[in-house]
């Protein structure tokens, strides 16, 4: 494994977003099942959740683009997601068009101020058809267009775009020409001039479902119907979609009659396994560096199996604290399974609720089995500004669900506290059986002895 | 881009290591399927997209009407029947935006740009009939196609002068008009150098768009001697935008439907190839046409599926193996009879299904296909497929 610039071996575990890691991902990339018909000529939406390596797929999948052999690469646009005003039916997928159009002149400019002998050395009739793509799908001023190319390209490049934009293209498709046709004729002008086809790259679409869940559904469920669209040969589609769009979009015609394969983004316990421990290899600058270089807790990995989840952001988070340990040692040693139960304990995956305040986790584990009680007490510290509370607090809007807890005996509601102690107790053990790891030692319902104090923590 | 650029395109270098020139599952649609005319098997419904009479052949999406309309314009091409029909290929996607075509004026439009690009793809592979008209009718003809062609002639034939391959010309203007042995490169050159030097004297005519198509039914009758035309209607819930949309489907066709019996007293003949849910609406909104015209409904079953399977591993192994049985461990008999009576019985369907198993086979990278390749495929098809209601 060769070795890139980075500050620490931690640098890998830190942001654990596939954008900040361009430079070594690849190095650790591992695929996921399905992969080779992920990179192949059909469309693909691949549905994954959040952390689950979507855009890490996406760059890949780009670079794997790049390694077609035989030169036949396709050209990559990355489509950025924006919910658009009249964005339904036809109309968006009209605009949709629009911008991919613009976006493919735009990147074939900028692989030709790089590489113009893909314009010098073309055919006459491929010459003329790039001459016509730039001109007929660039919406972008021109001038801009060649300013802001300029730092990229070759002075014989700059040349080579200048003359094509000063030069009269020829129709090769009526101006009123129907998108699909425009679109094929694109992707026939790039095949000519030695492209395999057109990818268009789509991600980020998880923080537009957070804001605007409904219009984005209705924008791809009408693009991904567009079938004239996925039957051109050569014109792909690569979506990175979140696993919670999947139920919006189910009734696509593009989906129901298989213009898109369909995958759902999940990685075996032994590749997330194997994600990891490459990344430990790179991040230490060995050849490799497995779980056991790391702890010699046997405990661990079954651990990170369950907390984890089966997304790799979740495995590589749980690992930092661990690597941090390791690192801070005066000699590099495996720690041992103490200090590794120890930092287990320290830093526990965190307790949540979904928004529905209906389901837990314990990192990415979802808790199941707890009673409609644990529940309900769960639910009042969770949303408790502090979350913390006295027990007779916890139990009368908790557990009884009264708007307020009684103070006096006359205060409709009243219980006698040596009841509400005994029940309290009971619920307590109750939802820390469910919860806690090890619920004599509870680590989310803790309770502050001699203050009659419930408070959770560990949550986010 | 190439066929063969696909194949390395989709990195199954493997695949030719068993023998493969190509996935022969990866296209799941007749229409982007550049071996469509290869694996194309025969179908008793036929006959009725081949009477000279207008007809409604349905089936389900992914039942295989685009491959059926494919066939028969094939057929057209390649029969010796002194009764010649010119196939006019109208895929409604292609040819014009379904919120235009409100009205038979506006499918005139996109009718004479489809019998456009079928004459120019015609005389692309088979020049004589381009080279042995008058010069005065060839004149005429590029007239008609300069002004009905939805692309820019003079390009087409540039770049069919410089490839002299009339594939890449159809896969511009309409990639599922292939005929049948085209012609000669040779051949091709001549029609181009004879085309381009003519363009030069042809005008460009304005027409009208009922009157533009009726001068190239003209010419199609009159000039080249066809007896009959037909006029294959296909992607009527192409945009996929009207799926299910029943109004919406029949509105967009109506006014093709009501003149397809005045057409047909003038040996044009309408072959509808319509969606099944359409069946039993156009029954009561359009009684004539339902009456006037043939009816036949596109069904599979197992043994016609597992040949559309065995079909294609066929051409893609270039005929050296005709059945998966020739990869397959001895625990595995009739493998395409297996994986046919899983899927939906779809073409597209048993395809994917197909797909999926040989892709679990190539990427566990066992010496032969196994059983576990089509249990495993088992549990991944409901994963990978969303079907509707």
């Amino acid at each position: 494994m060769t070795s890139p610039s980075f500050s620490s071996p931690l640098d890998l575990f830190d942001t654990l977003r596939a954008e900040d890691e361009t430079a070594w991902l690849g190095q650790v990339f591992l695929p996921p099942p399905g992969f080779d018909t992920m990179r192949g000529m059909r469309s693909v939406i691949v549905f994954g959740e959040e952390g689950s390596g979507k855009t890490a797929l996406r760059l890949r999948l780009i670079e794997a683009a790049r390694e077609m052999p035989g030169g036949a690469a396709p050209l990559v646009v990355e489509w950025q997601a924006g919910v658009q005003e009249e964005a339904e039916g036809e109309a968006f997928v009209k605009r949709f068009v629009d911008e991919i159009l613009d976006l493919t002149a735009q990147t074939l400019a900028s692989h030709l101020v790089r590489q113009p002998e893909r314009f010098t050395q073309a055919a006459r009739f491929a010459q003329e058809g790039l001459v016509w793509l730039i001109h007929h799908c660039l919406r972008t001023d021109k001038e801009l267009l060649l300013m802001r190319l300029e730092s990229e390209g070759t002075a014989e490049g700059m040349a080579c775009l200048s003359e094509i934009l000063n030069r009269t293209p020829r129709t090769l498709v009526p101006p009123n020409a129907t998108y699909p046709r425009q679109v094929t004729e694109v992707v026939r002008t790039l095949g000519a001039a030695g492209f395999g086809g057109l990818w268009v790259m789509m991600d980020g679409l998880d923080a537009w479902l957070t804001l605007e869940a409904a219009a984005l559904g209705k924008m791809l469920t009408a693009l991904f119907s567009s079938l004239t669209l996925f039957d051109i040969p050569g014109f792909t589609v690569k979506v990175m979609a979140p696993l919670r769009m999947k139920n919006q979009v189910s009734t696509a015609t593009g989906l129901t009659r298989r213009r898109f394969e369909i995958f759902e983004l999940s990685w075996p316990a032994e590749t997330l396994r194997a994600l990891c421990e490459r990344r430990l290899a790179l991040a230490m600058g060995r050849e490799a560096f497995g779980f056991a270089d790391l702890s010699l807790d046997t405990d661990l990995l079954p651990w990170l199996e369950k907390y984890g989840g089966a997304a790799p952001r979740g495995w590589l988070e749980f690992l930092r604290p661990f690597l941090d340990a390791y690192l801070a040692q005066p000699q590099p040693r495996p720690l041992t399974p103490e200090a590794t139960a120890d930092l287990r304990r320290r830093f526990p995956p965190r307790l949540r609720m979904d928004a529905a305040l209906k389901n837990v986790f314990l990192g990415h584990f979802p808790v199941q089995g707890l009673s409609e009680s644990s529940l309900s007490l769960l639910r009042y510290l969770y949303t408790h500004p502090e979350r913390a509370c006295d027990k007779e607090e916890l139990y009368y809007r908790g557990l009884r669900g009264l708007e307020r807890a009684p103070r006096v005996v006359s205060d409709p509601g009243w219980e006698d506290p040596k009841t509400i102690e005994g029940v309290m107790d009971t619920a307590l053990w109750r939802l820390r059986q469910g919860v806690e790891p090890d619920p004599k030692q509870p680590i989310y319902i803790v309770s502050q002895r001699g203050k009659g104090i419930v408070r959770l923590e560990n949550t986010w | 881009m190439t066929a063969i650029q696909e194949t390395q395109v989709e990195g199954l270098i493997r695949l030719s290591s068993l023998g493969f020139a190509f996935n022969p599952f990866e296209r799941l649609e007749a229409s982007n399927d550049p071996y469509i005319a290869d694996c194309l098997i025969g179908h008793e419904m036929f006959t009725v997209a081949w009477e000279t009479a207008p007809a409604a052949i349905f089936a389900p999406a992914g039942g295989g009407k685009t491959a059926m309309r494919i066939y028969t314009l094939r057929a057209c091409w390649l029969s010796n029947s002194k009764r010649r029909k010119f196939p006019v290929s109208y895929d409604l996607p292609l040819f014009a935006s379904p919120a235009d075509l409100t009205c038979l004026e506006a499918h005139q439009l996109g009718l004479a740009a489809a019998a456009a690009t079928d004459l120019l793809l015609a005389c692309a592979s088979r020049p004589s009939l381009y080279l042995d008209l008058s010069l005065p009718r060839r004149l005429h003809l590029l007239s008609l196609l300069q002004t009905a062609l939805p692309a820019s002639l003079k390009y087409a034939l540039d770049l069919l002068a410089e490839s002299a391959d009339p594939r890449l010309l159809s896969d511009r203007l309409d990639r599922t008009y292939l005929l049948p042995e085209p012609a000669l490169p040779e051949a091709v050159r001549a029609f181009c150098a004879a085309a381009q030097r003519d363009l030069e004297d042809a005008s460009a005519d304005l027409w009208e768009n009922a009157a533009l198509f009726e001068a190239l039914l003209a010419f199609i009758f009159e000039d080249l001697s066809f007896e009959s035309v037909l006029i294959l209607l296909d992607g009527v819930d192409g945009s996929g935008f009207r799926a299910g949309e029943l109004q919406a489907q029949f509105d967009l066709i109506a006014p093709l439907l009501n003149h397809a019996p005045a057409w047909a007293e003038r040996q044009i003949y309408l072959k509808a190839f319509l969606p099944i849910e359409l069946d039993a609406y156009l029954a009561s909104q359009s009684p004539i046409f339902y009456q006037q015209s043939l009816r036949a409904e596109i069904r599979w079953d197992v043994p016609k599926l597992a040949e559309i399977l065995r079909r294609r591993v066929y051409v893609a192994s270039q005929g050296r193996f005709g059945s998966l049985d020739a990869l397959s461990s001895p625990a595995l008999r009739d493998v395409e009879t297996l994986i046919a009576s899983r899927a939906h019985p779809l073409p597209r369907e048993a395809i994917a299904f197909a797909g999926i198993v040989l892709s679990n086979y190539l990427e566990r990278g066992g010496e032969y296909l196994e059983p576990e390749d089509i249990a495993k495929a088992e549990e991944q098809y409901p994963r990978r497929s969303v079907f509707p209601d």
